[in-house]
């Protein structure tokens, strides 16, 4: 068709403009390319002359890599086998190294490591890490917490009296510090745990460690994780968090070879730093539940749990449709249970949880309390302060991170850009907070009092402004000799299955300690453990205690025994944690201060340590504990702090909070069912 | 009288043309697709697995899983021919079929897993599955739950009005017993 230049436009429908604007549109749906690179690879995987919606995404389009460079094998070749890496001998495919150990995965040719992941951390040296490329994150990821999986083994020892050291013996990988300097929450070298294997006569501490063995490692990158459940499925080393992977493990990827009928496939060949919170939760829906609480979502417990809630709607993380809780009452027009006001705002992980927090610094820590650097006054300041940046215009986090997405807006104020979506967040500062009285309440709490008293000197922020928290009590574990699971260390199924029950999932629980900071911080209860091993039983010769009507019955050789530390306290963990349920409003202030009638005294003596009665549980032999209880009559810690630098509350500052009288909330502390023995 | 062919199309047929064109790329919903259901009358295997489906046999072993952090489970997996799967993408589609398992002994229930909607994937052979499902048990032990024989069942309704269900005596058993 022509236009004329004395025609009218838009031009009557003719049959030859219908066919032009249909072939436009079917062009716009299927579109073309253009032809090869003249890499085989690109023959089978992005094809010359498909429609442009086909093709593998490139990974990498600020810079030109190439398949082989990052994959390895060999472009020239036109044969899919001799241009892809065999497979080696005794091994499946790729699929089966996404379920693999980390040492089975230390076994596996590190060739063929890359040819499935380049940026595994064995390989990630040749490819990501290369000079001029991300070297500096490449030698330090590999020694972040989230690698070594340090904390994890670490806590659960120390509390059972197998190490006298807070600091971290074992981890996933064997690693020294050859810069070591001793700093708090650091350690020099770390081992692999070495597996037990265990007969009715072992220790106690081994049994403890085949726990570890077979209950913990799921969640580092120093593997691909198992792989084996909705929204756990994830790649290891940098694609562990870079390479988004959907809940269900299936891919989108427009290349026309991808499998995208199983898991565990990346959603596409791409890679990203706008992770969204989905991908961290991968991993990060156990331990403290952060994921999940910053996302407003808590797991039910059965025990005590609401009548009228509103529950997931998917089978996720090997937990049915509706165990986790949204909301606890879909009657009412509250949330009870509210997302993280940063979440809420449109923030993810990723706009706080930068640089050291994630890649590490290249020390080896016990836990990741001490890795993690991001305070909130980086962003919020301090009440006699505004964030500043230093002369070279950028903001840092306290730790020396440099805060790539804070700047002065063109206002001059501070905003953050969230790495998700672009969206500017003004920072909004505590020194414009209104002190001038017309709120009183902020002013007891933020202001300075005529003895020079703060909250803010000495409390965590989310000490106070914490909406809410998931706490579990009744940590029942046990270890089953009668049966048996694969080992996540070393990938030997072997005998022995480790499990455990959780007695009341609590949400309005906030115990008080000196965090690894030294303010007064959230605490966890943390594996307050009662350990049980039952062992193989005959009927005709020994007394069956369990599954006595079973094939395999069993009998008791370890009965809901505690855990006692190397210097005789019990090990039942008391540990800071950061709740991620930022409110905009505080914790009322007889959470941690007497009212003027006293009637709070079972909240108070919770908050500082010294015990409600609201969760009792017997051992084997009958003693009962008081779960809430952490400190003596005279203040003294009962239990094990596992994290160097932490403490209970001195008996002067919890001597101090009980002085001021302040009005009454009313606070009230949930009851439950009491414990019975199932 | 014969009719005689017009050289250029009507505008009808154009506005119709191009109505089947858009429909070609936009999709057709599900009214079309319980249509093509409609011309199958339905089935569903049940079977087990949490990441691939694994068929499971009359009278066989059901595997019982020990959660780490409490409470027993089982995998439900299921294949289907000639019901709508809804939109896989959109858990909370109102296309989604509704789906229930049960297992149950002469005694009553020993599982839980509500009606709910859930979309089925469409594997590129056509197959139709849902995999991975968590069915939870009542039990609080292995001892509990292990060992006894057990009726296992999948119900499910699509939004065409497609009922399916299979179901199969299962022995329950330990994750590792061989």
């Amino acid at each position: 068709m022509r236009l004329s230049a004395t025609g009218s436009w838009p031009p009557k429908p003719t049959l030859a403009v219908h066919a032009l604007l249909g072939a436009v549109l079917l062009a716009f749906v299927g579109g073309c390319k253009p032809g090869s690179s003249g890499s085989s690879c690109v023959d089978c995987h992005d094809p010359p002359g498909s429609a442009a919606d086909v093709g593998i995404e490139d990974i990498h389009p600020w810079q030109p890599i190439t398949c082989v460079g990052c994959h390895g094998g060999d472009a020239s070749e036109n044969d899919r086998a001799a241009a892809h890496l065999a497979v080696p001998e005794g091994l499946t495919g790729p699929t089966e190294l996404r379920g693999f150990s980390s040492l089975e995965l230390d076994g596996v040719d590190p060739n063929y490591v890359r040819w499935v992941n380049p940026s595994d951390y064995r390989v990630v040296m040749e490819t990501c890490g290369q000079s001029e490329c991300h070297q500096a994150i490449s030698e330090t990821a590999p020694t972040s917490i989230m690698t070594t999986f340090a904390g994890h083994f670490n806590k659960t020892r120390y509390y059972a009296g197998l190490q006298d050291s807070r600091g971290a013996v074992l981890g996933v990988r064997s690693q020294t510090d050859p810069e070591f300097a001793a700093d708090t929450g650091t350690t020099e070298a770390l081992s692999v745990l070495d597996p037990p294997r265990l007969t009715e006569e072992s220790p106690f501490g081994d049994f403890m460690d085949h726990y570890l063995e077979k209950g913990c490692p799921r969640c580092h990158v120093w593997n691909f994780g198992p792989n084996d459940v909705r929204g756990d499925f994830r790649s290891s080393g940098c694609a562990g968090c870079h390479v988004l992977y959907h809940a269900d493990g299936l891919s989108r990827s427009a290349d026309p070879q991808a499998n995208r009928d199983d898991p565990p496939h990346p959603q596409s060949h791409s890679m990203t730093t706008r992770i969204p919170d989905a991908q961290c939760e991968h991993c990060h829906y156990r331990g403290n539940r952060i994921g999940t609480m910053f996302r407003g979502a808590r797991e039910s417990g059965r025990i005590g749990d609401p009548p009228n809630p509103e529950g997931s709607t998917e089978s996720i993380h090997g937990r049915e449709p509706g165990f986790y809780l949204l909301d606890e009452d879909i009657s009412n027009l509250s949330d009870e249970t509210p997302p993280d006001l940063h979440y809420s705002a449109g923030m993810g992980c990723v706009d706080c949880h930068i640089g050291q927090d994630v890649h590490g610094d290249g020390r080896l820590y016990s836990a990741q309390d001490y890795q993690v650097g991001i305070e909130c006054e980086d962003c919020h300041g301090t009440q006699e302060q505004s964030i500043t940046a230093d002369a070279g215009g950028v903001f840092r986090t306290t730790v020396g991170n440099e805060m790539e997405t804070v700047r002065l807006s063109s206002a001059g104020v501070p905003e953050l850009i969230s790495r998700i979506d672009g969206e500017s967040h003004p920072l909004k500062q505590l020194v414009d907070l209104a002190m001038d009285g017309s709120n009183p309440d902020l002013v007891a709490a933020h202001g300075r009092n005529d003895k020079g008293f703060s909250h803010l000197d000495s409390l965590e922020c989310y000490a106070c402004h914490t909406a809410w928290t998931q706490s579990c009590f009744g940590c029942h574990v046990t270890v089953d000799l009668r049966n048996c699971d694969e080992s996540l260390i070393d990938g030997e199924q072997t005998d022995g299955l480790a499990s455990g029950e959780r007695t009341w999932v609590v949400l309005d629980y906030m115990g008080l300690g000196i965090g690894v900071d030294g303010k007064i911080t959230p605490m966890a209860p943390q594996e307050k453990m009662f350990f049980t091993v039952i062992a193989p039983c005959d009927p005709k010769t020994q007394t069956c205690t369990e599954g006595v009507d079973s094939p395999s019955p069993g009998r008791r050789i370890f009965d809901q025994q505690v855990r006692i530390t190397h210097d005789g306290k019990l090990g039942m963990g008391y540990g800071p944690v950061v709740p991620h349920t930022t409110s905009r409003g505080s914790q009322p202030c007889d959470r941690c201060h007497l009212r003027e009638d006293e009637s709070n005294w079972d909240i108070v003596n919770e908050s500082l340590g010294r015990g409600s009665g609201r969760f009792v549980i017997p051992d084997g032999a009958g003693v009962q504990y008081d779960l809430t209880k952490v400190v003596d009559d005279q203040g003294n810690a009962l239990v094990g702090l596992a994290h160097e630098g932490t403490s209970v509350l001195p008996a002067d500052v919890a001597a101090r909070m009980l002085n001021p009288r302040v009005p009454n909330s009313g606070l009230s502390l949930k009851t439950f069912p009491p414990w019975v023995e199932p | 009288m014969s009719r005689s062919l017009r050289p250029i199309p009507s505008a009808a047929l154009l506005a119709l043309s191009w109505l089947l064109l858009l429909a070609a790329a936009a999709g057709c919903g599900p009214a079309a697709d319980c249509a093509a259901a409609a011309r199958d009358p339905g089935s569903v295997e049940l079977g087990t697995g949490s990441v691939v489906f694994k068929a499971l046999a009359e009278g066989g072993n059901l595997e019982l899983i020990q959660g780490e952090q409490g409470g027993i489970h089982t995998w439900a997996s299921a294949r289907f021919t000639g019901v709508y799967p809804g939109v896989w993408d959109d858990p909370l589609s109102t296309y989604n079929p509704v789906l229930q398992f049960t297992i149950e002994s002469t005694e009553g229930p020993l599982a839980i897993y509500l009606p709910q909607r859930r979309p089925l994937k469409v594997r590129s052979d056509d197959t139709i599955e849902i995999v991975g499902e968590a069915v939870q048990m009542l039990a609080t032990s292995l001892d509990q739950a292990a060992w006894q024989t057990a009726q296992f069942t999948i119900q499910l309704e699509d939004s065409c009005g497609t009922s399916v269900i299979d179901s199969r005596s299962v022995l329950l058993v330990p994750s590792c017993t061989d």
